[in-house]
């Protein structure tokens, strides 16, 4: 039997925030009350690719059992609830209650109480750095903790003998082909399979009724928190290019900038 | 403060940026040590661990990236130190980062130990001479084995470097159209890069994709077609001399950045820009 954990964040869609929520914050979070919550789009890539090495590792005659793990994910029952009809056989959320916003050492270290208490796990599955503060640091200091070796900017992984086989992203581009024994903990990067994949009807109505577990966990404090957060963009007053066709607007456009631009 | 730089092999780009960015937080030449390759970081923590302590090192910068982000995390764990990445803007005592997927600048105190990754393209590349460096090479991973590293498909700094590029969303329908914003980006003199969107859905190689997570550009055009203008996305565009936006939504949010903006159907609009640029006699 190969047991299979996925470390998943559920966050705000930052990018439909209106531009005043962004002023005069101090170091609170703006207010994210109206827009959705998505799964950070490397869990979203971290999730199935701990799938698609279940998928695999069963096509091999091996037993497979796969938790999902989450800490703190406010409202997402949109997305959990589609877990266990997707293959995870577990899913369990660890609510803290507390801002962890700029604490990956704390994220950390409660994501691997559970692991620890309910492990031994063969592999464990993290997307390489989520909102708002995209450190990319959660993985490292869970594997830390784990005493799991670690493989990051991971894009394919494939069972092979009794390990894996891995591609990963190098700086600048290449690809590092590499062989590793289980366990280990992967990071998920710009990976090749990054959607998660969609339950059937089927499916769903084979899980209707499930309900994440949930259980509490005490956060400590965040070991470096910022000391302010100030509005970071670019307004210009952009001039809007006239014309009832793409062809005169394309005219236009060419005549007030491209062509001094090109010359 | 003793500061140390911690650099990768063939990557001499860096260990400049870095040098500026320790001399924004300190008086004192800083050391500098050069791991002999960016394949495992792991091989290198026991090293760096025990150099870290023989020399009281107080601050510890590495190259943001996928390698030094590796390293640095790693280290910082084993040493029980405080750890910032992707850092921007250093100061004696202070350091600055994006966060909110860049729609805020997130500042630090410093603390009096820590390790740091630096974002080697917002360090200009200090002159002056840069301290004698330490190779470091790494310990046997038995754990693993590298069995091929495969070059890049194309050159990777192709993007970084570009005068001129074409940046393509969502909205721009690559899948369809694809031809026809490469013929526009082959008309202009540019490079063709896109969004992440772009990049997740297989359009384009991850290597052009523009942003946070990708490249932060400094061309003198950039036209973008068919992106929204999200945040994390404009971060890689904003400091274009020239930045001209294509959107067939006139509330897009790529329109605030923007020093003109057309509203179009994006495809549309780069095929009658192709057939004036051929017209006029570009390319
Ligand atoms: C941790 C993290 C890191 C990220 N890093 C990056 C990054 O580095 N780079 C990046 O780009 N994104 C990044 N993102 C994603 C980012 O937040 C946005 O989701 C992304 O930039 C949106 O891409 P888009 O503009 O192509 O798509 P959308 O936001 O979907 O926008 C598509 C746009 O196209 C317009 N459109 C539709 N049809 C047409 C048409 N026919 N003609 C013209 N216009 C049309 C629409 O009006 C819309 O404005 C990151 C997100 C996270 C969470």
């Amino acid at each position: 039997m190969k047991r299979i954990l996925a470390c998943f964040k559920v966050t705000d869609d930052f990018d439909s925030l209106m531009p005043a929520e962004w002023e005069n914050l101090g170091t609170g979070a703006p207010d994210t009350s109206y827009v959705k919550r998505l799964l950070g789009c490397f869990d979203e890539a971290a999730l199935e690719n701990a799938l698609l090495f279940g998928d695999a590792l069963r096509a091999l005659g091996e037993e497979v059992e796969l938790t999902a793990l989450t800490l703190d994910p406010g409202y997402s029952d949109h997305i959990v609830k589609n877990l266990p009809a997707i293959g995870f056989a577990r899913v369990v959320c660890l609510e803290s209650g507390a801002d962890l916003r700029f604490a990956p050492e704390e994220t950390a270290r409660l994501l691997s109480e559970f692991i620890k208490e309910n492990g031994p796990y063969d592999a464990v599955f993290a997307g390489q750095q989520a909102p708002p503060y995209n450190s990319g640091l959660v993985p490292y200091f869970l594997a830390a903790r784990l005493g799991l070796h670690c493989l990051a900017n991971v894009r394919v992984l494939a069972p092979e003998g009794g390990g894996v086989t891995v591609l990963q992203e190098a700086d600048g581009g290449g690809t590092l082909r590499r062989r590793a024994e289980l366990p280990l903990l992967f990071v998920v990067g710009n990976a090749e399979r990054s959607y998660l994949r969609v339950p059937t009807l089927r499916e769903k109505l084979a899980t209707k009724g499930f309900a994440p577990e949930r259980r509490a966990a005490e956060a400590g404090a965040p070991a470096l928190a910022p000391c302010a957060l100030e509005r970071e963009s670019v307004e210009r007053s952009c001039e809007m290019i006239e014309g009832g066709t793409a062809e005169e607007q394309a005219r236009a456009l060419y005549d007030a900038y491209l062509k001094e631009a090109l010359s | 403060m003793k500061t140390v730089l911690v650099t990768f092999a063939a990557r001499p780009e860096e260990a400049r940026a870095l040098l500026a960015a320790a001399r924004a937080l300190a008086d004192e030449p800083p050391l500098w040590w050069e791991l002999t390759d960016d394949s495992c970081a792991e091989g290198y923590l026991a090293p760096l661990a025990g150099r870290a302590q023989a020399q009281g090192a107080e601050a510890l910068l590495f190259p943001a990236g996928k390698a030094g982000l590796s390293a640095a995390a790693q280290l910082a764990a084993r040493l029980g130190l405080p750890i910032l990445t992707e850092l921007t803007a250093l100061t004696k005592d202070r350091a600055a980062r994006a966060a909110y997927n860049a729609n805020l600048t997130a500042w630090f105190a410093l603390p009096a130990r820590f390790v740091a990754t630096v974002t080697v393209s917002a360090f200009a590349p200090a002159g002056g001479e840069l301290p004698a460096a330490e190779a470091v090479g790494p310990q046997a991973e038995p754990w693993n084995e590298l069995v091929e590293r495969l070059p890049p498909a194309e050159d990777p700094l192709a993007l970084a470097g570009a005068e001129r590029v074409v940046a393509c969303g969502k909205g721009a329908a690559l899948k369809k159209n694809l031809p026809v914003y490469a013929e526009l980006a082959q008309l202009l003199g540019a490079e063709l890069g896109g969004t992440r969107p772009t990049a997740i859905d297989g359009d384009l190689p991850h290597s052009r994709l523009i942003g946070i997570s990708g490249t932060l550009l400094h061309p003198k055009l950039c036209l973008a077609l068919g992106a929204s203008g999200a945040q994390a996305f404009a971060a890689g565009v904003q400091k274009s001399k020239l930045l001209i936006g294509v959107n067939n939504d006139p509330t897009a949010p790529l329109f605030r950045l923007c020093h003109a903006g057309v509203v179009a159907d994006a495809a549309e609009f780069a095929r009658a820009l192709c057939d004036l640029l051929r017209e006029q006699g570009n390319g």
